[in-house]
Parts: C-alpha cells; sequence; structure tokens
C-alpha cells in the first residue's frame, strides 16, 4: 500500500531500532510507521528519530504549542502520517 | 552576510560539547561552523540536528558525490544562500566539479552526462518541493528499478531533512563564514 | 498521529483546529503562540516574509535559544511531512489507540489530513466494534 514496504513491529524487534520501538508504542509520537518505513536502514532511521525527539520534546517552548505546528504543517503538507 | 540569529560565540560552543561537530565541520565543509553555533542556542539541538544530516549526507551507500550535487540543487531551490554555497571536500576531493553541479541543477534530465539512476534521483529531489504530488507508486517503482528500497529512503531522509534546514538557514539570511566556495 | 504528552496536557482536537484555522482571530491564543503559528506558517508558505522586522517581532515573545528551537523545529517538519507526504503511509496507531493495518488506517483516517473531528475518531470507533462483533460471532 505505501510506496516503499514497511517493516512489520515484529521484523523491527529484531533490529537495533527495537528500543526506539518500544518508546514509540509506548508515546505514540512518533508513531511507529516512522521506523517501519525508514526502517531498511537502521542507523538514519535512528539519526532521524533523534533529531525528531529533539526537536520535538525538548526545550522550553510549550510541547503544546509544537504539537499544533507539527500538525498544521502536516496538514499544509497533505501528509497523511 | 551576518546571520538575523546570531552564531555563539566559538568557545560557549566548544564548552557546550560541541567540539566534535566543529571539527566535522572543518572536515567535510558542510556545514560550516556557522549553522551549529546558530543552533547552538537551543542545547542539544546542533549535535542531533548535524549528526542526522551527515549520516545522510556523507554516509549511507548512495554516491557521496551524488547526494551532493542534490544538496546544492536543493538549496537553490530553498533560495538559500547559505547551503548553496558551501562545498563538501570530500565530493570536491573525489572530483566533483562546479559544471557538473551546476548541470544537475540545469537541464539533468536531457543531460547525457548523468545515468538514468543519476536522473531519477535529481528528479526525486528536484519534484519534492515543487510539484510533490508528481512522487507516486509510478515513480517510486521506477526508483525502485534503480536504488534499493534503503537507498530511496537515505535519498529521502537527506532531502527531507537537508531541505527543512535549507528553508530555515534560508531565513537567517547568511551566507558561509569563509564566503563563497563555489 | 497524535502525542499522548500533549494529549495529556489537556490538548484537544478542538484546540488544534482553532490553532490551525483561526489563531490570528482567537482568543484561545496568546500573541507569543500567534507569533510562533505565524512563524511555521510563513516558513511553509512564504519564508521570503520572514525577516529581520519578524524575528525583532518574534523577540518580543520568546528567547533567542527558543526562536532557534522553533526555527529548527518548523524546518525539520517543513522537509519531513512533504517527503512522507510521498510516501502514502498511514499512522500505525488508531485515534482510539488501538494498532492497526496500513488499510483500516487509511479507512479511519481519510485520504487526506484533516481534522479528526470530520470522521476519523468516529470511523475508529465504528471500525473497533465491528471488528469485537466479528471476534465474538
Amino acid at each position: 500500500m505505501s510506496n516503499i514496504s514497511m517493516l512489520e513491529i515484529d521484523q523491527l524487534m529484531d533490529t537495533t531500532l527495537a528500543p526506539l520501538v518500544r518508546k514509540c508504542l509506548k508515546h505514540r509520537a512518533p508513531d511507529p510507521a516512522f521506523h517501519a518505513i525508514q526502517g531498511h536502514n537502521e542507523q538514519l532511521s535512528r539519526a532521524m528519530y533523534n533529531a525528531w525527539g529533539t526537536v520535538f520534546n525538548t526545550g522550553t517552548v510549550d510541547h503544546n504549542l509544537k504539537e499544533i505546528i507539527r500538525i498544521q504543517l502536516s496538514r499544509a503538507a497533505d501528509c497523511n502520517y | 552576510m551576518m546571520s538575523i540569529i546570531e552564531p555563539i560565540d566559538r568557545d560557549v560552543a566548544v564548552g557546550q560539547g560541541l567540539g566534535d561537530i566543529l571539527g566535522i565541520c572543518e572536515e567535510l565543509g558542510v556545514s560550516d561552523e556557522l549553522f551549529p553555533r546558530i543552533l547552538g542556542h537551543a542545547p542539544g539541538y546542533a549535535e542531533a540536528i548535524c549528526d542526522a544530516m551527515y549520516q545522510a549526507h556523507a554516509l549511507g551507500n548512495v554516491d557521496h558525490k551524488l547526494k551532493e550535487i542534490i544538496r546544492i540543487q536543493l538549496a537553490r531551490t530553498a533560495h538559500d544562500p547559505y547551503f548553496a554555497n558551501l562545498r563538501s571536500k570530500r565530493a570536491i576531493g573525489a572530483g566533483l566539479d562546479e559544471d557538473r553541479i551546476d548541470a544537475g541543477s540545469g537541464d539533468f534530465e536531457n543531460d547525457p552526462q548523468f545515468s538514468a539512476a543519476e536522473k531519477w534521483a535529481l528528479r526525486y529531489s528536484y519534484l519534492m518541493y515543487r510539484q510533490p504530488e508528481k512522487i507516486d507508486q509510478a515513480f517510486y517503482d521506477e526508483g525502485k528499478e534503480h536504488f534499493t528500497e534503503a537507498q530511496i529512503m537515505e535519498l529521502g531522509g537527506m532531502i527531507a531533512l537537508h531541505y527543512g534546514m535549507q528553508v530555515f538557514m534560508r531565513t537567517m539570511q547568511a551566507g558561509p563564514m569563509r564566503g563563497p566556495q563555489s | 498521529m497524535r502525542s499522548a504528552s500533549a494529549k495529556r496536557n489537556g490538548l484537544t482536537e478542538e484546540l488544534i483546529d482553532e490553532g490551525i484555522d483561526h489563531y490570528r482571530e482567537s482568543t484561545a491564543f496568546t500573541e507569543a503562540e500567534k507569533a510562533a503559528l505565524e512563524y511555521s506558517e510563513l516558513m511553509q508558505f512564504s519564508p521570503e516574509k520572514i525577516d529581520h522586522a519578524f524575528y525583532d517581532r518574534l523577540r518580543k515573545h520568546f528567547t533567542e535559544a527558543e526562536i532557534v528551537e522553533l526555527g529548527a523545529f518548523i524546518g525539520f517538519n517543513v522537509g519531513y511531512h512533504t517527503f512522507f507526504r510521498t510516501l502514502d503511509f498511514y499512522p500505525m496507531f488508531s485515534p482510539d489507540g488501538r494498532l492497526v493495518s496500513q488499510e483500516e488506517s487509511a479507512r479511519i483516517y481519510g485520504t487526506r489530513p484533516v481534522s479528526h473531528l470530520h470522521g476519523a475518531l468516529a470511523r475508529a470507533v465504528a471500525e473497533a466494534g465491528q471488528q469485537s462483533e466479528e471476534g465474538a460471532g
């Protein structure tokens, strides 16, 4: 269905991304599909996840404001994820 | 060109633990110190973002020279004078020259110096922020004739992160610290 | 996709929609928040309008560190959402918190990313109910 194949959760749990996928399953942001689609390249998926987590979850700007901005930009880009 | 947000002092950056990042900047040339020292205002941001950008651009399985052409094409699309005027020392050392860089931002579709695979990759970056609706299943299926899915995601991730940072740096209205390297 | 922590912090779908569609005239947002939302909108659609004057306006509400934090966050999302859009994939979690297939996720969320108040929540509950009935049958 997606234009690049997605790894299953079970498959991801056999990779070095397993701890990150567990976090996604717990916090739901990013949704685990982040690794399912990027996990073809584990190192890069980890680096992108780290960057995503840093800009979204750290700092002093209100997290709720960032969440509104994130969704605003996803709608602007027509991104279903 | 002075950046609208001034970079933190080099000493402060090193004190924050950005020494390794600054070392990579010196070695590769993309980015130079300005970018991480601007990000350095927000603790942790420079390390995370610069590491991801480096991984996507300088490492991986797709030819670095091709990724460098793409990076510059994107920066020109973003109208960002900072990243557009930086050059990867590794790519230049491997033989990439300004003529080929310009060709990648020009009529690459009809340029015989690019292989079918390279043309697909250049088209991928060209369309992403101009006509993303054209990057559909058929487009990706064509890409899979030339690249593995891991390589396609390497290209896509690089395009996404670099373009996003180029748009941000465009608003800084800055150029490279040592002047254009092209 | 929705941040669980933002939800726990009281962010509702109504406020999300207000922030995206009506922030300028809304009383639900401070001037600082409105400036940040405008920063995001401009970065996506008109980055040439983000100039010295705009950054001076941001500085009335945010520290330099916070502006860099916002700018980097927005830039990351500007880049990534367009890329992700081209991949045509959906969240693995439904709005009601179930892990679902891509096919079910597409049915729930629809072909375009709109407010979850426009049907996604109801569809998720309906799908869950249908699966429950099929399981019991």
